[in-house]
Protein backbone atom coordinates (compact mmCIF):
# COMPACT_ATOMS: atom_id res chain seq x y z
CA UNK A 1 0.00 0.00 0.00
CA UNK A 2 2.54 2.53 0.84
CA UNK A 3 2.52 6.52 1.69
CA UNK A 4 0.06 8.79 -0.42
CA UNK A 5 2.23 11.40 -2.86
CA UNK A 6 1.28 13.67 0.02
CA UNK A 7 2.78 11.40 2.75
CA UNK A 8 5.92 11.21 0.64
CA UNK A 9 6.03 15.07 0.23
CA UNK A 10 5.94 15.64 4.11
CA UNK A 11 8.86 13.50 4.95
CA UNK A 12 10.84 14.17 1.65
CA UNK A 13 10.57 17.60 1.02
CA UNK A 14 11.57 19.40 4.09
CA UNK A 15 14.36 16.73 4.56
CA UNK A 16 15.75 17.95 1.12
CA UNK A 17 14.97 21.66 2.52
CA UNK A 18 17.04 21.18 5.02
CA UNK A 19 19.71 19.63 3.56
CA UNK A 20 20.08 22.57 0.93
CA UNK A 21 19.79 25.32 4.06
CA UNK A 22 22.92 23.58 5.90
CA UNK A 23 24.78 23.39 2.22
CA UNK A 24 24.09 27.11 1.54
CA UNK A 25 24.88 28.29 4.93
CA UNK A 26 27.69 26.31 5.36
CA UNK A 27 29.27 27.31 2.08
CA UNK A 28 28.36 30.81 2.26
CA UNK A 29 31.47 32.44 3.50
CA UNK A 30 33.20 30.17 0.32
CA UNK A 31 29.93 32.07 -1.97
CA UNK A 32 30.24 35.56 -0.75
CA UNK A 33 34.02 35.46 -0.30
CA UNK A 34 33.73 36.71 3.60
CA UNK A 35 33.34 35.86 6.90
CA UNK A 36 33.09 37.32 9.98
CA UNK A 37 36.30 38.99 11.74
CA UNK A 38 37.59 36.83 14.63
CA UNK A 39 40.74 38.07 16.28
CA UNK A 40 42.68 36.46 18.99
CA UNK A 41 41.22 38.62 21.08
CA UNK A 42 38.18 36.10 21.05
CA UNK A 43 40.20 33.15 19.91
CA UNK A 44 42.50 33.19 23.08
CA UNK A 45 39.57 34.50 25.44
CA UNK A 46 40.10 31.36 27.33
CA UNK A 47 43.78 31.43 28.44
CA UNK A 48 43.64 34.61 29.29
CA UNK A 49 41.10 33.45 31.76
CA UNK A 50 42.80 30.37 33.04
CA UNK A 51 46.12 33.03 33.71
CA UNK A 52 44.33 35.06 35.30
CA UNK A 53 42.61 32.62 37.53
CA UNK A 54 45.82 31.26 38.30
CA UNK A 55 47.30 34.42 39.68
CA UNK A 56 49.11 35.38 36.15
CA UNK A 57 52.11 33.76 35.03
CA UNK B 1 14.55 -8.83 35.49
CA UNK B 2 16.27 -10.07 32.31
CA UNK B 3 20.07 -10.81 33.46
CA UNK B 4 21.62 -10.17 29.92
CA UNK B 5 19.42 -6.72 29.25
CA UNK B 6 20.85 -6.19 32.58
CA UNK B 7 24.92 -6.89 31.91
CA UNK B 8 24.75 -5.01 28.87
CA UNK B 9 23.48 -2.01 30.94
CA UNK B 10 25.99 -2.14 33.13
CA UNK B 11 28.47 -2.67 30.54
CA UNK B 12 27.47 0.81 29.30
CA UNK B 13 27.18 2.65 32.46
CA UNK B 14 30.98 1.61 33.63
CA UNK B 15 32.08 3.11 30.57
CA UNK B 16 30.39 6.29 31.92
CA UNK B 17 31.38 6.34 35.04
CA UNK B 18 34.99 5.86 33.87
CA UNK B 19 34.92 8.57 31.71
CA UNK B 20 33.36 10.98 34.31
CA UNK B 21 35.86 9.71 36.73
CA UNK B 22 38.71 10.21 34.21
CA UNK B 23 37.58 13.45 33.81
CA UNK B 24 36.70 14.61 37.37
CA UNK B 25 41.27 14.28 37.81
CA UNK B 26 40.93 16.91 34.73
CA UNK B 27 38.20 19.47 35.99
CA UNK B 28 39.94 22.10 38.31
CA UNK B 29 38.60 25.70 37.49
CA UNK B 30 35.30 26.84 37.23
CA UNK B 31 35.83 27.94 33.61
CA UNK B 32 36.78 24.45 33.29
CA UNK B 33 33.68 22.90 35.18
CA UNK B 34 31.04 25.27 33.06
CA UNK B 35 32.68 25.55 29.25
CA UNK B 36 35.28 23.16 29.61
CA UNK B 37 37.96 25.66 29.00
CA UNK B 38 36.42 27.18 26.17
CA UNK B 39 38.47 24.45 24.06
CA UNK B 40 36.44 22.25 22.82
CA UNK B 41 36.79 20.61 19.66
CA UNK B 42 33.77 21.30 17.16
CA UNK B 43 32.69 17.85 16.33
CA UNK B 44 32.28 17.31 20.64
CA UNK B 45 31.17 20.80 20.90
CA UNK B 46 28.57 19.72 18.10
CA UNK B 47 28.01 16.20 18.93
CA UNK B 48 27.40 17.48 22.53
CA UNK B 49 24.99 20.08 21.46
CA UNK B 50 22.65 17.67 19.53
CA UNK B 51 22.63 14.96 22.31
CA UNK B 52 22.10 17.68 25.37
CA UNK B 53 19.10 19.04 22.80
CA UNK B 54 17.30 15.69 22.43
CA UNK B 55 16.78 13.82 25.27
CA UNK B 56 14.34 11.51 26.63
CA UNK B 57 11.91 13.17 24.40
CA UNK B 58 13.51 11.75 20.98
CA UNK B 59 13.94 8.35 23.10
CA UNK B 60 10.13 8.21 24.22
CA UNK B 61 8.18 11.44 24.01
CA UNK B 62 8.42 11.25 20.35
CA UNK B 63 7.86 8.09 19.68
CA UNK B 64 5.35 8.33 21.68
CA UNK B 65 3.40 10.81 19.48
CA UNK B 66 4.23 9.18 16.41
CA UNK B 67 2.65 6.11 17.55
CA UNK B 68 -0.54 8.02 18.76
CA UNK B 69 -0.72 10.43 15.73
CA UNK B 70 0.92 8.49 13.07
CA UNK B 71 2.84 10.07 9.98
CA UNK B 72 1.42 14.11 11.05
CA UNK B 73 3.80 13.68 14.18
CA UNK B 74 6.35 13.90 11.48
CA UNK B 75 5.40 18.03 11.65
CA UNK B 76 7.74 17.89 14.90
CA UNK B 77 10.48 16.56 13.17
CA UNK B 78 10.48 19.36 10.70
CA UNK B 79 10.49 21.67 13.11
CA UNK B 80 12.87 20.03 15.07
CA UNK B 81 15.13 20.05 12.02
CA UNK B 82 14.96 23.95 11.23
CA UNK B 83 15.23 25.04 14.72
CA UNK B 84 18.82 23.41 14.90
CA UNK B 85 19.37 24.65 11.63
CA UNK B 86 18.06 28.16 12.98
CA UNK B 87 20.61 28.25 16.13
CA UNK B 88 23.94 27.43 13.81
CA UNK B 89 22.51 30.34 11.71
CA UNK B 90 21.03 32.77 13.68
CA UNK B 91 22.91 31.96 17.34
CA UNK B 92 26.44 29.97 17.24
CA UNK B 93 28.77 31.94 15.70
CA UNK B 94 27.80 35.55 16.69
CA UNK B 95 26.99 34.16 20.73
CA UNK B 96 30.73 32.63 20.48
CA UNK B 97 32.02 35.80 18.94
CA UNK B 98 30.28 37.98 21.72
CA UNK B 99 30.99 35.21 24.53
CA UNK B 100 34.91 35.52 23.38
CA UNK B 101 34.83 39.17 23.28
CA UNK B 102 32.95 39.78 26.74
CA UNK B 103 34.76 36.91 28.51
CA UNK B 104 31.19 35.49 29.75
CA UNK B 105 30.96 32.21 30.68
CA UNK B 106 26.98 31.50 30.60
CA UNK B 107 23.72 33.06 28.87
CA UNK B 108 23.24 35.62 31.76
CA UNK B 109 26.91 37.00 31.19
CA UNK B 110 26.58 37.46 27.71
CA UNK B 111 23.24 39.09 28.27
CA UNK B 112 24.53 41.74 30.89
CA UNK B 113 27.22 42.84 29.09
CA UNK B 114 25.92 42.97 26.21
CA UNK B 115 23.25 45.37 27.13
CA UNK B 116 25.30 46.92 29.90
CA UNK B 117 22.83 45.97 32.60
CA UNK B 118 24.10 47.31 35.96
CA UNK B 119 21.25 46.69 37.04
CA UNK B 120 21.72 42.96 37.97
CA UNK B 121 17.67 42.76 36.72
CA UNK B 122 18.67 40.42 33.38
CA UNK B 123 21.04 38.02 35.64
CA UNK B 124 18.28 37.52 38.49
CA UNK B 125 15.60 37.36 36.09
CA UNK B 126 18.16 34.60 34.00
CA UNK B 127 18.38 32.90 37.27
CA UNK B 128 14.64 32.42 37.53
CA UNK B 129 13.59 31.27 34.29
CA UNK B 130 16.69 28.57 34.39
CA UNK B 131 15.91 27.26 37.98
CA UNK B 132 12.17 27.32 37.45
CA UNK B 133 11.84 25.47 33.93
CA UNK B 134 15.20 23.17 33.71
CA UNK B 135 13.97 22.25 37.39
CA UNK B 136 11.08 21.23 35.11
CA UNK B 137 12.88 20.28 32.22
CA UNK B 138 15.28 17.41 34.29
CA UNK B 139 12.22 16.17 35.89
CA UNK B 140 11.10 15.45 32.56
CA UNK B 141 14.33 13.38 31.99
CA UNK B 142 14.01 11.73 35.22
CA UNK B 143 10.52 10.63 34.34
CA UNK B 144 11.65 9.59 30.64
CA UNK B 145 14.62 7.24 32.73
CA UNK B 146 12.02 6.39 34.95
CA UNK B 147 9.76 4.53 32.20
CA UNK B 148 12.45 3.27 30.16
CA UNK B 149 13.86 1.38 33.15
CA UNK B 150 10.92 0.55 34.53
CA UNK B 151 10.04 -1.21 30.54
CA UNK B 152 13.54 -2.77 30.56
CA UNK B 153 13.55 -4.23 33.81
CA UNK B 154 10.18 -4.68 34.69
CA UNK B 155 9.82 -2.17 37.98
CA UNK B 156 8.40 0.42 39.02
CA UNK B 157 8.47 3.65 37.24
CA UNK B 158 8.59 5.36 40.54
CA UNK B 159 11.61 3.08 41.07
CA UNK B 160 12.52 3.48 37.92
CA UNK B 161 13.08 7.75 38.40
CA UNK B 162 14.53 7.58 41.17
CA UNK B 163 17.28 4.79 40.03
CA UNK B 164 17.86 7.60 37.31
CA UNK B 165 18.58 10.22 40.01
CA UNK B 166 21.21 8.48 41.57
CA UNK B 167 23.26 7.29 38.32
CA UNK B 168 22.74 10.97 36.88
CA UNK B 169 23.33 13.05 39.88
CA UNK B 170 26.37 10.94 40.51
CA UNK B 171 28.20 11.46 37.39
CA UNK B 172 27.09 15.58 37.05
CA UNK B 173 28.75 16.18 40.63
CA UNK B 174 31.77 14.12 39.61
CA UNK B 175 32.73 15.32 36.09
CA UNK B 176 31.26 18.90 35.28
CA UNK B 177 31.59 20.15 31.79
CA UNK B 178 34.02 18.58 30.48
CA UNK B 179 32.82 15.13 31.66
CA UNK B 180 29.45 16.12 30.47
CA UNK B 181 31.03 17.12 26.24
CA UNK B 182 32.86 13.53 26.23
CA UNK B 183 30.46 11.34 28.01
CA UNK B 184 27.96 13.11 25.37
CA UNK B 185 29.69 12.29 22.72
CA UNK B 186 29.78 8.87 23.50
CA UNK B 187 25.84 8.85 24.29
CA UNK B 188 25.41 10.55 20.44
CA UNK B 189 26.35 7.82 19.36
CA UNK B 190 24.68 5.05 20.85
CA UNK B 191 21.77 7.16 20.64
CA UNK B 192 22.18 8.14 16.62
CA UNK B 193 22.78 3.58 16.48
CA UNK B 194 19.77 2.83 18.66
CA UNK B 195 17.57 4.70 16.35
CA UNK B 196 18.99 3.42 13.29
CA UNK B 197 19.14 -0.18 14.37
CA UNK B 198 15.21 -0.54 15.87
CA UNK B 199 13.05 0.84 12.96
CA UNK B 200 15.16 -1.47 10.47
CA UNK B 201 14.11 -4.54 12.67
CA UNK B 202 10.58 -3.45 13.06
CA UNK B 203 10.43 -3.22 9.40
CA UNK B 204 11.73 -7.05 8.99
CA UNK B 205 9.41 -8.14 11.69
CA UNK B 206 6.10 -6.88 10.25
CA UNK B 207 7.53 -8.00 6.38
CA UNK B 208 7.78 -4.77 4.94
CA UNK B 209 6.78 -0.99 4.60
CA UNK B 210 3.93 -1.97 2.85
CA UNK B 211 2.59 -4.23 5.10
CA UNK B 212 2.77 -1.92 7.44
CA UNK B 213 1.13 1.12 6.22
CA UNK B 214 -1.32 -1.32 5.51
CA UNK B 215 -1.85 -2.79 9.08
CA UNK B 216 -1.99 1.43 10.25
CA UNK B 217 -4.67 1.85 7.39
CA UNK B 218 -6.80 -0.81 8.77
CA UNK B 219 -6.58 0.46 12.21
CA UNK B 220 -6.78 4.02 11.71
CA UNK B 221 -6.57 5.46 8.24
CA UNK B 222 -6.02 9.39 9.51
CA UNK B 223 -2.76 8.13 11.17
CA UNK B 224 -1.71 7.72 7.18
CA UNK B 225 -2.91 11.71 6.15
CA UNK B 226 0.17 14.25 6.76
CA UNK B 227 -2.49 16.33 8.43
CA UNK B 228 -4.15 14.11 10.59
CA UNK B 229 -7.48 14.30 8.77
CA UNK B 230 -7.83 17.66 9.47
CA UNK B 231 -8.54 20.30 6.60
CA UNK B 232 -8.25 23.67 5.93
CA UNK B 233 -7.04 25.92 8.96
CA UNK B 234 -7.33 22.90 11.33
CA UNK B 235 -4.84 21.73 9.08
CA UNK B 236 -2.32 24.74 9.02
CA UNK B 237 -3.10 24.62 13.03
CA UNK B 238 -2.34 20.66 13.20
CA UNK B 239 0.74 21.34 11.43
CA UNK B 240 2.02 24.33 13.13
CA UNK B 241 1.20 22.17 16.75
CA UNK B 242 3.57 20.06 16.09
CA UNK B 243 6.06 21.79 14.32
CA UNK B 244 6.04 24.80 16.82
CA UNK B 245 9.26 23.58 18.88
CA UNK B 246 11.64 25.56 16.10
CA UNK B 247 11.09 28.35 18.02
CA UNK B 248 12.14 26.89 21.12
CA UNK B 249 15.91 26.20 19.83
CA UNK B 250 16.49 30.11 19.75
CA UNK B 251 16.39 30.34 23.82
CA UNK B 252 17.32 26.80 25.23
CA UNK B 253 20.95 27.84 27.44
CA UNK B 254 21.72 23.94 27.53
CA UNK B 255 22.10 24.28 24.00
CA UNK B 256 23.51 27.75 23.48
CA UNK B 257 25.94 27.77 26.22
CA UNK B 258 27.44 24.60 23.83
CA UNK B 259 27.92 27.23 20.93
CA UNK B 260 30.22 29.36 23.48
CA UNK B 261 32.57 26.63 24.24
CA UNK B 262 33.13 26.05 20.60
CA UNK B 263 37.14 26.42 19.96
CA UNK B 264 36.85 29.29 16.84
CA UNK B 265 32.96 30.41 15.85
CA UNK B 266 34.13 30.36 12.48
CA UNK B 267 33.87 26.32 12.47
CA UNK B 268 29.86 26.22 13.90
CA UNK B 269 29.62 27.23 10.05
CA UNK B 270 31.49 24.66 8.03
CA UNK B 271 31.97 21.68 9.79
CA UNK B 272 29.47 22.82 12.75
CA UNK B 273 26.22 22.87 10.80
CA UNK B 274 27.03 19.68 8.55
CA UNK B 275 27.45 17.43 11.92
CA UNK B 276 24.92 18.37 13.78
CA UNK B 277 22.16 19.01 10.80
CA UNK B 278 23.05 15.74 9.69
CA UNK B 279 22.97 13.83 13.13
CA UNK B 280 19.45 15.56 13.85
CA UNK B 281 17.80 14.22 10.64
CA UNK B 282 19.15 11.00 10.85
CA UNK B 283 17.83 10.79 14.54
CA UNK B 284 14.60 12.23 13.94
CA UNK B 285 13.48 9.99 10.77
CA UNK B 286 14.31 6.64 13.29
CA UNK B 287 12.64 8.76 16.14
CA UNK B 288 9.29 9.01 14.00
CA UNK B 289 9.53 5.74 12.58
CA UNK B 290 9.90 3.77 15.70
CA UNK B 291 6.98 5.09 16.65
CA UNK B 292 5.12 4.52 13.43
CA UNK B 293 6.20 1.63 13.05
CA UNK B 294 5.83 0.64 16.85
CA UNK B 295 2.29 1.33 15.82
CA UNK B 296 1.90 -1.43 13.29
CA UNK B 297 3.19 -3.98 15.19
CA UNK B 298 0.90 -3.51 18.19
CA UNK B 299 -2.11 -3.51 15.53
CA UNK B 300 -0.90 -6.60 14.05
CA UNK B 301 -0.08 -7.80 17.65
CA UNK B 302 3.82 -8.53 17.76
CA UNK B 303 3.95 -6.21 20.10
CA UNK B 304 3.02 -5.16 23.95
CA UNK B 305 2.86 -1.95 24.67
CA UNK B 306 1.21 -0.59 27.68
CA UNK B 307 2.56 3.20 27.58
CA UNK B 308 2.93 4.65 23.83
CA UNK B 309 6.02 6.44 25.36
CA UNK B 310 7.68 3.29 26.23
CA UNK B 311 7.58 1.56 22.49
CA UNK B 312 10.79 1.94 21.80
CA UNK B 313 12.39 0.06 24.98
CA UNK B 314 9.16 -1.84 24.84
CA UNK B 315 10.27 -2.91 21.19
CA UNK B 316 14.15 -3.54 22.15
CA UNK B 317 13.47 -6.07 24.23
CA UNK B 318 10.65 -7.89 22.12
CA UNK B 319 13.31 -7.65 19.00
CA UNK B 320 16.65 -7.78 20.15
CA UNK B 321 18.70 -10.27 22.01
CA UNK B 322 19.22 -9.99 25.79
CA UNK B 323 22.37 -8.05 25.73
CA UNK B 324 21.90 -5.64 22.51
CA UNK B 325 18.70 -4.75 24.48
CA UNK B 326 20.62 -3.77 27.04
CA UNK B 327 22.49 -1.58 25.36
CA UNK B 328 19.26 -0.35 23.62
CA UNK B 329 17.79 0.95 26.75
CA UNK B 330 21.17 2.06 27.85
CA UNK B 331 21.24 4.17 24.45
CA UNK B 332 18.13 5.90 25.74
CA UNK B 333 19.46 6.43 29.10
CA UNK B 334 21.92 8.04 27.78
CA UNK B 335 19.62 10.33 25.74
CA UNK B 336 18.04 11.24 29.03
CA UNK B 337 21.45 12.06 30.96
CA UNK B 338 23.42 13.69 28.35
CA UNK B 339 19.95 16.54 28.50
CA UNK B 340 19.99 16.37 32.31
CA UNK B 341 23.27 16.39 32.93
CA UNK B 342 23.50 19.69 30.84
CA UNK B 343 20.30 21.39 32.33
CA UNK B 344 21.58 20.15 35.85
CA UNK B 345 24.83 22.09 35.05
CA UNK B 346 22.79 25.29 33.70
CA UNK B 347 20.65 25.43 36.28
CA UNK B 348 23.56 25.30 38.81
CA UNK B 349 25.85 28.30 36.90
CA UNK B 350 22.44 30.06 37.32
CA UNK B 351 22.49 29.75 40.86
CA UNK B 352 26.21 29.58 41.90
CA UNK B 353 27.41 32.03 39.76
CA UNK B 354 24.91 34.13 38.48
CA UNK B 355 23.44 34.62 41.09
CA UNK B 356 25.54 33.83 44.26
CA UNK B 357 29.14 35.29 42.86
CA UNK B 358 27.58 38.29 40.08
CA UNK B 359 24.47 39.74 42.07
CA UNK B 360 25.57 38.61 45.57
CA UNK B 361 29.01 39.48 44.98
CA UNK B 362 30.17 37.02 47.26
CA UNK B 363 33.85 36.29 46.72
CA UNK B 364 34.68 32.32 46.88
CA UNK B 365 37.59 30.17 45.51
CA UNK B 366 37.68 28.54 42.41
CA UNK B 367 37.20 25.38 44.15
CA UNK B 368 34.81 26.48 46.69
CA UNK B 369 32.59 27.75 43.25
CA UNK B 370 32.47 24.42 42.05
CA UNK B 371 31.93 22.53 45.45
CA UNK B 372 29.07 25.18 45.58
CA UNK B 373 27.74 24.40 42.39
CA UNK B 374 27.79 20.27 43.47
CA UNK B 375 25.52 21.30 45.96
CA UNK B 376 23.31 23.09 43.63
CA UNK B 377 22.90 20.09 41.22
CA UNK B 378 22.50 17.70 44.14
CA UNK B 379 19.22 20.72 45.65
CA UNK B 380 18.30 20.88 41.79
CA UNK B 381 17.81 16.84 41.31
CA UNK B 382 15.81 16.54 44.83
CA UNK B 383 13.18 19.06 43.28
CA UNK B 384 13.39 17.56 39.98
CA UNK B 385 12.85 13.84 41.78
CA UNK B 386 9.71 15.44 43.51
CA UNK B 387 8.04 17.02 40.25
CA UNK B 388 8.81 13.73 38.49
CA UNK B 389 7.59 11.34 41.33
CA UNK B 390 4.06 13.63 41.15
CA UNK B 391 3.93 14.86 37.80
CA UNK B 392 1.76 13.44 35.15
CA UNK B 393 4.39 11.17 33.56
CA UNK B 394 3.85 12.25 29.95
CA UNK B 395 7.71 13.08 28.89
CA UNK B 396 6.20 15.30 25.30
CA UNK B 397 4.34 17.33 27.55
CA UNK B 398 6.47 17.78 30.12
CA UNK B 399 9.25 18.57 27.78
CA UNK B 400 7.16 21.26 25.91
CA UNK B 401 6.11 22.69 29.11
CA UNK B 402 9.82 23.28 30.15
CA UNK B 403 11.07 24.24 26.55
CA UNK B 404 8.51 26.51 26.36
CA UNK B 405 9.49 28.65 29.27
CA UNK B 406 13.35 28.78 27.95
CA UNK B 407 12.26 29.43 25.05
CA UNK B 408 10.19 32.44 25.31
CA UNK B 409 12.58 34.07 28.09
CA UNK B 410 15.39 33.53 26.70
CA UNK B 411 14.71 33.08 22.84
CA UNK B 412 13.31 36.34 21.68
CA UNK B 413 16.24 38.43 23.50
CA UNK B 414 19.23 36.29 22.14
CA UNK B 415 18.08 36.83 18.57
CA UNK B 416 17.66 40.73 19.05
CA UNK B 417 20.66 40.97 20.65
CA UNK B 418 22.57 39.59 18.27
CA UNK B 419 20.79 40.70 15.30
CA UNK B 420 19.78 44.11 16.15
CA UNK B 421 21.77 47.04 17.25
CA UNK B 422 19.40 49.30 18.84
CA UNK B 423 18.15 46.42 21.71
CA UNK B 424 18.00 48.16 24.77
CA UNK B 425 18.35 46.14 28.41
CA UNK B 426 14.95 47.77 29.10
CA UNK B 427 13.19 46.00 26.48
CA UNK B 428 14.76 42.97 27.67
CA UNK B 429 13.66 43.51 31.24
CA UNK B 430 10.30 43.94 30.79
CA UNK B 431 10.41 41.43 27.54
CA UNK B 432 11.95 38.83 29.91
CA UNK B 433 9.92 39.72 33.23
CA UNK B 434 6.84 39.42 30.93
CA UNK B 435 8.19 35.95 29.12
CA UNK B 436 8.73 34.38 32.83
CA UNK B 437 5.40 35.70 34.48
CA UNK B 438 3.46 34.77 31.21
CA UNK B 439 4.72 31.17 30.74
CA UNK B 440 4.32 30.47 34.57
CA UNK B 441 0.32 31.82 34.95
CA UNK B 442 -0.54 30.75 31.10
CA UNK B 443 1.13 27.01 31.59
CA UNK B 444 0.54 26.45 35.34
CA UNK B 445 -3.12 27.75 35.71
CA UNK B 446 -5.07 28.90 32.18
CA UNK B 447 -3.79 26.19 29.62
CA UNK B 448 -0.98 23.71 30.34
CA UNK B 449 1.31 23.16 27.98
CA UNK B 450 -1.12 23.68 24.88
CA UNK B 451 -3.90 25.92 24.07
CA UNK B 452 -7.35 24.61 24.18
CA UNK B 453 -10.93 25.83 24.64
CA UNK B 454 -11.37 24.13 28.55
CA UNK B 455 -10.17 27.56 29.52
CA UNK B 456 -11.95 30.20 31.46
CA UNK B 457 -13.53 32.86 29.85
CA UNK B 458 -11.87 34.65 26.64
CA UNK B 459 -8.71 32.07 27.22
CA UNK B 460 -11.12 29.48 26.44
CA UNK B 461 -12.35 31.28 23.18
CA UNK B 462 -8.26 32.04 21.96
CA UNK B 463 -7.81 28.68 22.97
CA UNK B 464 -10.66 27.14 20.51
CA UNK B 465 -8.59 29.38 17.61
CA UNK B 466 -5.17 27.32 18.60
CA UNK B 467 -6.28 24.44 19.99
CA UNK B 468 -3.63 22.34 20.01
CA UNK B 469 -0.94 24.90 19.43
CA UNK B 470 1.92 25.03 22.52
CA UNK B 471 1.70 27.99 24.64
CA UNK B 472 4.97 28.82 24.20
CA UNK B 473 5.02 29.49 20.20
CA UNK B 474 2.47 32.46 20.47
CA UNK B 475 4.10 33.75 23.35
CA UNK B 476 7.24 33.42 21.71
CA UNK B 477 6.15 36.27 19.48
CA UNK B 478 4.40 38.27 22.02
CA UNK B 479 7.51 38.55 24.13
CA UNK B 480 9.56 39.57 20.80
CA UNK B 481 7.01 42.69 19.90
CA UNK B 482 7.40 43.61 23.69
CA UNK B 483 11.02 43.84 23.26
CA UNK B 484 11.05 45.64 20.23
CA UNK B 485 8.94 48.25 21.20
CA UNK B 486 10.53 49.12 24.93
CA UNK B 487 13.55 49.28 22.99
CA UNK B 488 11.72 52.20 20.31
CA UNK B 489 10.97 53.75 23.53
CA UNK B 490 15.02 53.34 24.78
CA UNK B 491 17.93 54.53 23.93
CA UNK B 492 21.39 51.83 23.70
CA UNK B 493 24.64 53.15 24.98
CA UNK B 494 26.47 54.45 22.17
CA UNK B 495 29.61 52.10 22.75
CA UNK B 496 27.36 49.08 22.75
CA UNK B 497 25.77 49.74 19.24
CA UNK B 498 29.36 50.88 18.09
CA UNK B 499 30.49 47.61 19.19
CA UNK B 500 28.32 45.71 17.62
CA UNK B 501 28.63 47.14 14.22
CA UNK B 502 32.26 46.70 14.81
CA UNK B 503 32.24 43.02 15.54
CA UNK B 504 30.57 41.57 12.99
CA UNK B 505 31.85 43.19 9.59
CA UNK B 506 32.65 41.01 7.38
CA UNK B 507 36.29 40.73 6.24
CA UNK B 508 37.84 38.41 3.04
CA UNK B 509 38.58 35.16 3.94
CA UNK B 510 42.48 34.70 4.32
CA UNK B 511 44.26 32.56 1.73
CA UNK B 512 47.48 31.22 1.81
CA UNK B 513 48.69 32.28 5.06
CA UNK B 514 48.41 30.43 8.23
CA UNK B 515 45.27 31.50 9.74
CA UNK B 516 44.87 32.56 13.64
CA UNK B 517 43.02 29.24 14.55
CA UNK B 518 46.18 27.47 13.07
CA UNK B 519 48.60 29.62 15.35
CA UNK B 520 46.86 29.38 18.49
CA UNK B 521 46.81 27.95 21.63
CA UNK B 522 45.80 23.96 21.38
CA UNK B 523 42.19 22.47 21.19
CA UNK B 524 40.74 21.00 23.84
CA UNK B 525 41.56 17.38 21.81
CA UNK B 526 45.09 18.24 21.81
CA UNK B 527 44.66 19.32 25.57
CA UNK B 528 43.10 15.83 26.47
CA UNK B 529 45.46 13.59 24.36
CA UNK B 530 48.38 15.78 26.08
CA UNK B 531 46.99 14.55 29.72
CA UNK B 532 46.26 11.41 28.46
CA UNK B 533 49.98 10.25 27.65
CA UNK B 534 51.35 12.31 30.57
CA UNK B 535 48.66 10.91 33.65
CA UNK B 536 47.26 7.57 31.92
CA UNK B 537 44.37 5.82 31.42
CA UNK B 538 43.93 5.08 35.29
Amino acid sequence: MGLSAGGWALLLVPTLLGIATMLLYGFWDRITGEEYYVDDDILAYDEDLIRQQEGGK
Amino acid sequence: MNTEILIGFLFYLALLAYIGWWANKYTKTEDQYFVGGRKVHVLAATLSDKASDFSGWLMLGYPGSAFKAGLGAFWAAVGCLFGTLADYVLIGPRLRIYAGKFRAITVPDYLEARLKDDTKMIRILSALIILIFMTAYVAAQFTAGGKTFAEGFGISDNAGIILTVIILTAYVITGGFFAVVWTDVVQAMFMLLTLIIVPFLALAKIGGFDKATQIIAQADPTKLDPFGGATGWAAIIFAIGYASWIVGYLGQPHIVTRYMSVEDPRKLRRPGIFISGTWTIIVLWGAFFAGFLGFAMHQAGMLQVSDPEKVIPAMAVELMPGWLAGFVIAGIISAVMSTADSQLLVASSAIARDFYHKVLGKEVGKKQMVNISRVVVAVVALVGLWFALTGNKVVYEMVATAWGGLAVGFGPILVLSLWWKRVTKEGAIVGMAYGLVSEVILEAKVYGWAFNPDAPGIFGTIGSWFNGVPVFFINFFITLFIIIVVSLFTKPPEDVVKLHEELFKKVPIETGKKSITETRAKSQVENVADFLIERGLA
